[in-house]
Order: structure tokens, then C-alpha cells, then sequence
């Protein structure tokens, strides 16, 4: 009994929300493997919501998404209280690297070769938590330096190391493949 | 460029692709894979939306979170079919020229072999595959020749006009089988109230269930024997299920019905993002992504003669997910309905080629499979073909399992059959079985190459009838096409003879009530009432006898009033405009006063109304507000919340000792981003409001009484906010435990349950008799002794 305005609402809210519920959901999880849960989740519960409201029961969509996201960050780590946000006890990098662009964090042309994302990977595993973190914010969100800043709650600073840091190890160590 | 192609494949590794998260999550919401729905057709053909357009068959990550919450909305979307009352029995030997005596309705097949049912998809994925509007119509016109053999799709047409009309409805001459009173046993101290139900005489599986000594009430993974004498609450026996996943239960005499899922693991191992394992590009099989999920449904019987030690009798084990029950108190028989979609349980109905191989015109067949210990079956084995009905033009590609089993004799026979192409909400009558499946109304045509296409028509309803009583048999009776569409069972209703159905038409558009001959294998369009409330949507319909009250939503929020003594002249009585909607109406017994619940601006409002209109209101926001004496806060939301809204089992009434009642949440919210802080929700209240009425019979009047509301919690702030959820976190999940999902009455006394306890209380003062905890270790945090100090307010007149 699903009418078709709704699949089109929820469209156009996906389409507009999904970069920043994504990075919000990194933000706040115990590992990047259950972003995807997260998201999926939350969306959803948004589809629900239309159903049983219709589409214009959220006067603000972009804010109602993000509060079905914090609804279902709970649930999801409801009972798991172990798995601690591990950016607590972050200290502030005192890097001189806030003068680094954006474009010049781009050094990787695309590569055709499928081994090289399993490769990637590989590597970004082995980073810590908040690196990989941004890294995922960074090219998987399309946020920017100063909202993921914003977002984990760190210096942009400490972004832009992070970022510029790990682009470069992996260029070193992977460079001849890509 | 920051969006560097490498970096982003390698996180959606891990953190998913974009467009598999939404189907998933569009598969998580309905329980329907997008596929399916029309909805990928149309942004896939047509290629706006940026829907997974060059993802091909590509399944959706289904994970086991969405799936696990899947379950909750499936629920509500799908409906099913048929059942079985003496049907075969679930023996692959079962008699299948038991069904030859019955004329089949049109459209309607049965199988003969699952050969047949490969052709039937078939057919389906042709439609599925057809492009969204061909080029060549507009430009040429109607030149298409043959458009497929599907119905005309008109309201009311398409069927036998041969049937003989039913009698007219005498008015109000005939007991309607709808809930006349929610029954109450005569006895002073054993009395209880019951679950709230649609239909008089057809018991409704929920989460808790009682009688006049015992609370039965459902766990994470099992269920509780709570023994309950005047107030005094002892938990006699716990019974924990491994890998099962209760969802409602039944009891009947010293029978205990549970209705559940089982979680089983499912394995994917096509390719991944076009991606096929191989050493080569470092993914392994086994690392093919599997996922936990509901995958069958099951349902147990046991004996709980003696309380302490349950049996357990029979255990029917079916492919797909629960969808609907219903226990038949004249006969102690219980029908249960699941959903099975093809690709569930790991298995494919699709042609290989949309699993990765292009070339393959191969079918993978999947028939439902099952599992009865009555059988002692000790595997899983197909659900034999000549049990397996299908329709011509199917909607959809999935089956509606439906079957019965009498609860007096649980190791004895039970039926099961199988409906292809079903879905959507069951409504049962005392005689027939309705299913629902909602019809894109799409009309397929051919262009001048032959190449099929589809164009919009207007969406419809397609109501499919069982019949309970032919000859002992449960066949698929009767289909037909209602323009429009529904929210939920309570849009249907049968009373002498009649159905009666209010739809919606189009969206935001008009509304519209039909009735329908009910007693053969035919339908028949006796009468429709004027469209009414244009440009608004019905949001709630109750159906008492020869009355309906429809409320609909959107401006003005009217709640109309007709009269369906004639079907054939369905009259408007009043329309009657209030301030906020009503979602959940009741009629109080035969009287014409009603019960009105809904919402206005962010509250909850507690009404009732005569025949002429509103009587009297109370609106619990005002009482909170008051009670709680918390303002407003700035740049928050106020917002209540209830179950009855949706889950209408969730609503207390109590004819007996006047009483009615409902489970509810105030809570405060704000959304915003101002850098570090996104969201914060505060709720302050949660609680079961209790409300009394009395009606004057000299001034016919009704008068209505708050009288308080019972808590586990305590007028407390508890947050949901960033705040809440990292300093506070073991009160967050605390409270969520406490909060009370149901009422009803034992005795003398009121009895609420929440996840974490079960409490008593007086039915005189309502002050509390006792408070157990029954789940969870973990609650410490929690004072139940500060926090059951209540009721807040009493007696608040409206």
C-alpha cells in the first residue's frame, strides 16, 4: 500500500541527506563496519515514517533524519555498552599542517586495478580508529576538512594531518600499483 | 579532485554502497525488495533518482539490523492469503481432489506442478522487466496493439454479474461480528478484560496475554508464566528459546501458542559489486557477506498444565516471515499467515542472469519449504504443488502462506497452503479471509516492435477472499480490483453478507466507501457512497454495524459519519470538523458513543463523541504540562507518541468496568546542527493513561474521566540526547526497559507489563500492589521503590 510520492519523497531526502547522515554515523560508531548497518537502519525507519505519517509529517526532513539516526545509534549499541567511542581521549595535535588545500590531498589517479582497492583497504585496517574515520568522512561522505572537524569534534588541524599523512604513507606503499 | 574513485570503492567495501544501502533500507522499511514494487522499473527505466540504475539484479545488502527491524514493519505492509481450515494436510500425500468440488475464482490457478509456478514468474518478470513509457505512444499513438491479458482494473467490474445480491442489511437486526463489546467474564474476582480485537470471536495474538489466575507474557526469546492473585505477582516459569525470536502468543485453556522468527545465516556468495571472489582481488569466499535474518517462521504449542514444567507439543517451522493470526474461539482453531519471498532463505526465484550470470536463462525454482513435528518431519521438504495456488497476473513475486491448526488437538492435523502473488494487510471475518495486495494499477501495452512497456493507471486494491466455510474448505473464493487504497485491516469490515472497504484514491485526493456482495465465489459492486473529503486521506475507519466512521487528514480533519443500512444508498449522516485527527476510534458497546483518540499539536487528545459530535475532550499535553511542570523549552519539539496509533491490540477497554486505557510517551526534541551538537530528546513522561466513562441515559450524555496514569519511571527527565547517551548511558537503557507496552484488568485489580516488569495495582485507588521485575540483569539505576509513587493526577474531568 506504498504510494509512489512517497518512494519520490524519500528519494529526494536520501539523496539529500545521505552524505551527511553517513558521515554522522562514522562520526559516532564503535567501528566503521557498522556505518552501514547504521544508515541502512535509519533510513529505513525514515521510509516508516513516511508510511505511517506521510510526507509531509517532518517540516524539517534534513533534521528528522538526523534524529531517526541518533534513535537508531542507540538502539544499535543498546546492550553493548563496551564498545565505547574510542575518541575520547584524543589529545590535540600541535601539527603546522592547517595550511594544506584540499585539492592537494588528491595525489591518486583512479586505478582499473581491482587488487588495488582490496589493497587500500589493507592499509586503511591498520590505521586507528579516528584516522579512519576521517579518511571515510573525507572520500566516502564528501565532507569537508571543517565539518569533519566539526563532526568528531577535533581540530581541523588534526584532520588535515590525519588525512595528509595517511594519503602519503599509502602512496609510498602503494603507489607503483595505482 | 577530492573524490578520489579508489579511496571511495575501498570504504564502500566497508561501509556499503550508496544505492545497495537504500534498497536495503526500502527492503528494511516494507519487507519488499524494490524490485519488486514497481519503484525500480520506473527509476531504473527511466533513470532519474539515481536509483542502483547500473546495478542490474544486484541483490540488496540485506543486514540483520534492518532485517531485524524489518520484521516490526512487515507487520503492518503485508497481507497474505488463504488458509485452511480442513484443507489438505501438510502431508506431501494430501489429498488434493478435495479441492475439485470448488469453482475457482477468476484468475486464480492451482498448480499442478512447480513447473507451473516457473512459468507463472516468468510471466511476472516479462512485466518486471517491461520500460516505463514507450516512446513511440505519444508520438503514434494508440497504436499498440496487444496489451496482455491482464483485467480491466476498474472498480467493482471485471466479475460475475450473475451472483444474486444479498439480502438488504437489516438494520442493525443481526449481531454485528464486529467487536460488540471486547467481552468480560461475568465472574466478579476472575473477570478480566481481553485484548482489544477487530472481529468478536477471533482472539489476536499480541505480547502479553492473561486469564483470571496467570500473566503470559512474551520475552526476548521466550516467555514468562507470571502468576497473578490479587495483585501479588510471582514469576512461575521462564522459558527461553534459543534462536527464536518471539513475536506474539495465544493462550487457550493450558495451551500456549508462540508465533516467532528464527534467525538463520544466510550466505551470499554471488559477486560483490560486480566483483566475483577470487584470490586475485584478495575476497574470499567466505568473505562474501552473510547476514543473520528472520529466514522462517515458526510456531510452537506447548502444555503448561503444570505451570512449572511447559511441554512443548508441536512446532511448525515454515520458509518466510509472520505476518498475521487469528485463533478461532468456536472452533479453538488457529490461523497463522507468513510471507515468503523468493529470494529469502538464500534461495533465488529470479533468473540466474540477474545473479550475476548474463547469459542464463536458467530458473531457479523456489517453493516454500516446511518442517512439522506433527509429521515428524526431520527435514525441510517443499510445500506440495497441488497446495499451491496462483494468479495469472501476479503483482509481485511472493507467496502468502496460510494454514490452520485446531489448539484442542495439537498433534493432530494441521493444513498449509500456498498463494502466489499475494501480499498486504488480512482482515478476517467470521466466514472469509481477506487479503489486500495493493496493485500499481500499471497498464502494459506493446509498442510496434512488440517491446512491452507499462504506463501509470490508477492504483488499486486488489481484495482476494478465502472463504472459511464452503464445505469445510478454505479456497481462494473471489478477487477483485477496488480503486484506491488502504492504511491498515480496520478499512475492511463484513457484517450480513456484506464488505465493506474505504479506500483512499490517489494520494491527498478523495476517499470513497464501497460494498460488496460477500457470499459467493464472485464479488459483486452493490453500492459506493460520494467521494468525500477531497484532498485529504483517510487516517482512521471504524465500521460498527450499519454505521462507519471515517476520519481523514490533511486541512480540516473531518470526521464523517454514514449510514449503510442500504448499500445500495450510502447516506452521509454528519461531517463533523475538529481540531487535530482522530487515529483511533472505538464504539462503546452497542450505545452510539464512540472513543476518539489522536493528536493535536504534538499531544495526545482523548475524546468522546455521540452521534452528533464531539461530547467531551481531554488532551493529555495540558495534563502533563501541569502534572510535570516543565515549560516548553526553546528550539524544542513537543511531541506524544502511542501505540494504539498503529498496533490497535495495544488499546485496554473495559466494558465491564467502564474503563479504557492506552500506553503513551510525551517527549520533547530538537533537531538542529550548530557544529558539535545535532539532536537531543528529553522524554518526560511515559506512562499508561486510565480514563473512565459513564454515560447519563436520562440527558444522553457521556461524560469522561481521566483518572491517572500508571509508571515504571516516575515524572523524571530521561535523554535521548548526545548528553544523555555518553555520560548517562546505563539509565538510557534502563529507561527504555521500563517503559510499559501494555495494560488490562484481572480482577480487581491493573496489571502492566513493560519489558523489564510487570506491576499490580488496585483497581479502587490505583495505588500500587507490587512491582516484579521479570528481564534483564541490568537495572540497577532504577529505584522502583522512589519510582512508583503514583498515579500523578486524579480525577480531571473533561
Amino acid at each position: 500500500m506504498i504510494n509512489k510520492d512517497i518512494y519520490a519523497k524519500f528519494d529526494e531526502v536520501y539523496d539529500k541527506t545521505f552524505n551527511l547522515i553517513s558521515a554522522m554515523a562514522t562520526a559516532k560508531c564503535a567501528r566503521l563496519e557498522d556505518v552501514k548497518d547504521i544508515v541502512q537502519e535509519t533510513y529505513a525507519e525514515y521510509f516508516n515514517t513516511l508510511k505511517k505519517k506521510g510526507i509531509a509529517y517532518a517540516q524539517n526532513d534534513g533534521g528528522f533524519v538526523v534524529a531517526v539516526l541518533r534513535s537508531v545509534l542507540f538502539k544499535h549499541y543498546k546492550g553493548r555498552e563496551n564498545e565505547k567511542n574510542t575518541l575520547v581521549s584524543l589529545t590535540p595535535y600541535e601539527e603546522n599542517v592547517s595550511d594544506i588545500e584540499d585539492s592537494a590531498l588528491s595525489i591518486f589517479e583512479v586505478s582499473e586495478k581491482k587488487e588495488s582497492i582490496s589493497l587500500v583497504l589493507a592499509e586503511l585496517k591498520k590505521k586507528d580508529l579516528l584516522t579512519q574515520k576521517i579518511f571515510a568522512m573525507f572520500y566516502y561522505s564528501d565532507m569537508k576538512i571543517k565539518e569533519i572537524g566539526a563532526l568528531l569534534e577535533v581540530s581541523e588541524s588534526l584532520v588535515k594531518h590525519k588525512l595528509y599523512g595517511t594519503i602519503t604513507e599509502l602512496k609510498l606503499k602503494l603507489g607503483g600499483m595505482v | 579532485m577530492k573524490n578520489n574513485e579508489l579511496f571511495k570503492q575501498s570504504l564502500e567495501e566497508v561501509m556499503g554502497n550508496k544505492n545497495d544501502i537504500k534498497n536495503g533500507a526500502l527492503y528494511g522499511a516494507s519487507n519488499q525488495e524494490p524490485q519488486n514494487t514497481g519503484y525500480r522499473n520506473f527509476y531504473s527505466e527511466v533513470g532519474s533518482g539515481g536509483n542502483d540504475g547500473g546495478n542490474g539484479g544486484k541483490k540488496p545488502k540485506r543486514l540483520s539490523k534492518v532485517i531485524f527491524a524489518s520484521i516490526a514493519a512487515s507487520l503492518v505492509l503485508f497481507g497474505l492469503i488463504a488458509l485452511a481450515l480442513y484443507l489438505p494436510t501438510l502431508s506431501p500425500n494430501a489429498p488434493g481432489d478435495d479441492l475439485k468440488p470448488f469453482a475457482m475464482a477468476n484468475g486464480v490457478k492451482r498448480a499442478n506442478s512447480y513447473a507451473e509456478i516457473d512459468a507463472a514468474l516468468a510471466n511476472y518478470e516479462t512485466l518486471r522487466n517491461a520500460s516505463f513509457y514507450s516512446p513511440t505512444y505519444n508520438s503514434i499513438g494508440n497504436i499498440l496493439g496487444g496489451s496482455l491479458q491482464l483485467d480491466s482494473a476498474t472498480s467493482g467490474s471485471g466479475e460475475s454479474k450473475s451472483a444474486q445480491p444479498p439480502t438488504a442489511m437489516p438494520g442493525g437486526a443481526v449481531e454485528s461480528p464486529q467487536e460488540v463489546s471486547d467481552g468480560v467474564v461475568a465472574d466478579d474476582d476472575s473477570s478480566t478484560s481481553k485484548t482489544n480485537v477487530q472481529t468478536e470471536g477471533l482472539d489476536e495474538g499480541d505480547i502479553v496475554k492473561w486469564d483470571s489466575n496467570y500473566i503470559y507474557k512474551l520475552s526476548k526469546n521466550g516467555f514468562y508464566i507470571i502468576k497473578a492473585a490479587n495483585g501479588i505477582l510471582t514469576v512461575e516459569t521462564k522459558i527461553e528459546l534459543e534462536n527464536y525470536v518471539p513475536q506474539e502468543m495465544y493462550i487457550s485453556g493450558s495451551k500456549v501458542v508462540l508465533i516467532g522468527g528464527i534467525y538463520e545465516e544466510i550466505k551470499y556468495t554471488g559477486s560483490i559489486y560486480g566483483y566475483y571472489p577470487s584470490p586475485a582481488i584478495g575476497l574470499a569466499v567466505e568473505e562474501c557477506y552473510s547476514y543473520l535474518a528472520y529466514s522462517k517462521m515458526d510456531i510452537r504449542i506447548y502444555d503448561v498444565e503444570d505451570k512449572a514444567n511447559a511441554v512443548l507439543e508441536r512446532q511448525i517451522t515454515l520458509d518466510g516471515n509472520f505476518v498475521s493470526s487469528r485463533l478461532i474461539e468456536k472452533d479453538n482453531t488457529l490461523v497463522f499467515a507468513g510471507y515468503y519471498y523468493v529470494y529469502q532463505g538464500g534461495k533465488y526465484l529470479y533468473p540466474q542472469r540477474t545473479r550475476g550470470n548474463a547469459n542464463s536463462e536458467e530458473w531457479t525454482t523456489s517453493v516454500p519449504t516446511y518442517k512439522d513435528s506433527g509429521e515428524n518431519m526431520t527435514e525441510f521438504d517443499k510445500i506440495p504443488s497441488h497446495n499451491i495456488f496462483y494468479y495469472e497476473d501476479i503483482p509481485n513475486c511472493a507467496y502468502m502462506l496460510v494454514g490452520s491448526i485446531s489448539l484442542d488437538n495439537p498433534q493432530g492435523k494441521a493444513t498449509l497452503y500456498a498463494f502466489l502473488g499475494l501480499d498486504g494487510e488480512m482482515y478476517m471475518s467470521e466466514n472469509n479471509i481477506y487479503f489486500t495486495t495493493y496493485d500499481s494499477g500499471y497498464e502494459y501495452k506493446k509498442d510496434e516492435n512488440g517491446k512491452l512497456y507499462y504506463v501509470y493507471g490508477t492504483p488499486k486494491t486488489r481484495v482476494t477472499r478465502i472463504s472459511l466455510d464452503a464445505a469445510s474448505y478454505l479456497l481462494p473464493a473471489a478477487q477483485v480490483k477496488v480503486e484506491g487504497s488502504i492504511e491498515d485491516r480496520y478499512h475492511l469490515d463484513e457484517y450480513n453478507g456484506y464488505l465493506r472497504i474505504a479506500t483512499s484514491l490517489g494520494y491527498y485526493q478523495d476517499n470513497q466507501i464501497s460494498v460488496y456482495s460477500a457470499t459467493d465465489s464472485k464479488f459483486e459492486l452493490i453500492g459506493q457512497s460520494e467521494r468525500f473529503g477531497a484532498g485529504e486521506q483517510i487516517h482512521s475507519v471504524r465500521f460498527n454495524k450499519n454505521e462507519c466512521t471515517v476520519v481523514t487528514f490533511r486541512n480540516t480533519d473531518p470526521m464523517f459519519l454514514y449510514d449503510l443500512t442500504d448499500p445500495k444508498n450510502i447516506k452521509l449522516i454528519s461531517e463533523y470538523e475538529e481540531e487535530g485527527v482522530t487515529e483511533f476510534i472505538k464504539y462503546i458497546g452497542d450505545t452510539e458513543f464512540k472513543i476518539g483518540i489522536g493528536t493535536i499539536n504534538g499531544g495526545i487528545k482523548v475524546a468522546l463523541y455521540d452521534s452528533k459530535g464531539k461530547a467531551t475532550e481531554i488532551l493529555i499535553a495540558d495534563i502533563m504540562h501541569s502534572a510535570i511542570g516543565l515549560p516548553p523549552t526553546d528550539n524544542y519539539y513537543e511531541n506524544s507518541y502511542t501505540d494504539i496509533f498503529y498496533n490497535k491490540k495495544a488499546f485496554y477497554y473495559d466494558e465491564e468496568r467502564q474503563l479504557f486505557g492506552f500506553a503513551f510517551e510525551f517527549y520533547q526534541s530538537a533537531y538542529y546542527y550548530n557544529g558539535s551538537q545535532y539532536f537531543s530528546y528529553q522524554s518526560n513522561y511515559q506512562g499508561f493513561a486510565l480514563f473512565s466513562w459513564a454515560i447519563y441515559e436520562e440527558s444522553n450524555e457521556i461524560r469522561l474521566t481521566s483518572l491517572g496514569a500508571l509508571t515504571e519511571l516516575g515524572v523524571a527527565v530521561y535523554g535521548y540526547g548526545d548528553e544523555y547517551y555518553y555520560n548517562d548511558r546505563d539509565n538510557f537503557y534502563n529507561r527504555y526497559q521500563y517503559n510499559i507496552s501494555r495494560g488490562f484488568r484481572i480482577g480487581d485489580y491493573i496489571y502492566t507489563v513493560s519489558d523489564a516488569a510487570a506491576s499490580s495495582y488496585k483497581i479502587t485507588d490505583l495505588l500500587s500492589a507490587q512491582s516484579i521485575i521479570t528481564n534483564y540483569a541490568k537495572f540497577s539505576t532504577v529505584k522502583l521503590d522512589d519510582a512508583i509513587e503514583f498515579p500523578v493526577w486524579l480525577g480531571i474531568e473533561g
